[in-house]
């Protein structure tokens, strides 16, 4: 349930780019998300939708773009994807490499109404 | 654009870092979760630590005053934080309860974490290092489901070792998948109720007290 503090976070960014912007409807919410964040992004959908209600972001559209993760092995610096809970590196097998991808939580864009 | 999300808390918790490093205090963030030992490792390991090392507390929870009740006891000063509800500390509460410590007078400051071992992992707090603590009867798969928590944390208590025998619990395969995940942390098996590997953890601790307080940033060199 950590998604509700992080999706109040979200709405209140995009409000504050809307009102920079000349206070217009928000039509769409651009946001990255790495796959280890554990966000789970129905329910990120689910409380952005109950936030945004009575708002100018009522009716706005969030796009919600998956990164994976990745990671750079700390003996041979092989960049290897990370699938599940694994960070060892296929090449040397050394364990617990860099994490280079998958803890993103941007806001990437905010499309307002003309 | 480019923002990120959790500015607020990530801009509270460098506030944090900052405040606590001019006083040359360390905070440690207890994670684990419910019931897996949190309080009852504090209880162990508080008089456990060298006599002059002053630590204090931040108790979260989401409901009742009974752990920081706990801790009052050990004579160290405790602030409770709670939540209402939420699961997890933020870097924003994080801040009052260091508004209500002499941090001045303090080496340590423990912050106890709601217990949970997914939300918490993801919010920064301004700590100088993040402590899991997993007990055995929980099971040994734990950090290949919740990988998160188990790649940031600078330290691993396995707690409750005197069940051992009588639990399904595979050292092997715990060691394996968290090697897998964290190369560096140490893990100390430790029984609060036995007092097992305590002292090996202060000692850690107390290592970590004494690096934040040589590297304090005095007055430059003349």
């Amino acid at each position: 349930m950590h998604e509700l503090s992080i999706t109040q976070a979200l709405v209140e960014q995009v409000d504050a780019v809307r009102v920079a912007n000349g206070g217009g409807r928000v039509i769409a919410v651009e946001v990255r998300i790495g796959a280890w964040r554990q966000v789970v992004p129905e329910i990120l959908l689910t409380y952005y939708e109950s936030l945004v209600r009575d708002t100018p972001l009522e009716g706005s559209r969030v796009d919600i773009e998956n990164v994976p993760a990745a990671a750079r092995c700390g003996k041979c610096a092989t960049v290897f994807p990370v699938s599940d809970a694994w960070v060892v590196c296929p090449d040397c097998a050394s364990p617990g490499g860099t994490m280079l991808g998958g803890q993103e939580l941007d806001l990437v864009g905010v499309e307002l109404e003309d | 654009m480019l923002q990120n999300i959790l500015e607020v808390n990530d801009r509270a918790a460098v506030e944090n870092r900052e405040r606590l490093a001019a006083e040359a205090v360390t905070a440690v963030n207890l994670i684990s979760a419910p019931g897996a030992g949190k309080t009852s490792l504090l209880e162990r390991v508080i008089p456990t630590l060298r006599a002059g090392l002053r630590s204090a507390v931040l108790e979260g929870d989401i409901a009742t005053t009974r752990d920081a009740e706990r801790i009052q006891r050990l004579g160290v000063p405790v602030i409770q934080l709670l939540t209402g509800g939420g699961c997890h500390l933020e870097a924003t509460l994080v801040r009052k309860g260091l508004d209500e410590l002499p941090l001045g007078d303090l080496d340590l400051v423990f912050i106890e974490n709601v217990g949970n071992i997914a939300c918490p992992a993801e919010f920064d707090l301004g700590e100088a290092a993040k402590i899991g603590v997993l007990s055995v009867a929980e099971g040994s798969d734990k950090p290949a489901k919740y990988p998160l928590l188990f790649h940031e944390v600078a330290a691993l208590i396995l707690n409750k070792v005197d069940l051992l025998p009588h639990t399904d619990f595979d050292l092997d395969l715990f060691e394996r998948d968290f090697r897998g995940l964290n190369s560096a942390a140490p893990i100390f098996e430790i029984s609060c109720r036995t007092g097992e590997g305590v002292a090996a953890f202060a000692a850690w601790l107390e290592e970590r007290v004494r690096e934040t307080q040589g590297v304090e940033i005095g007055p430059g060199p003349e």
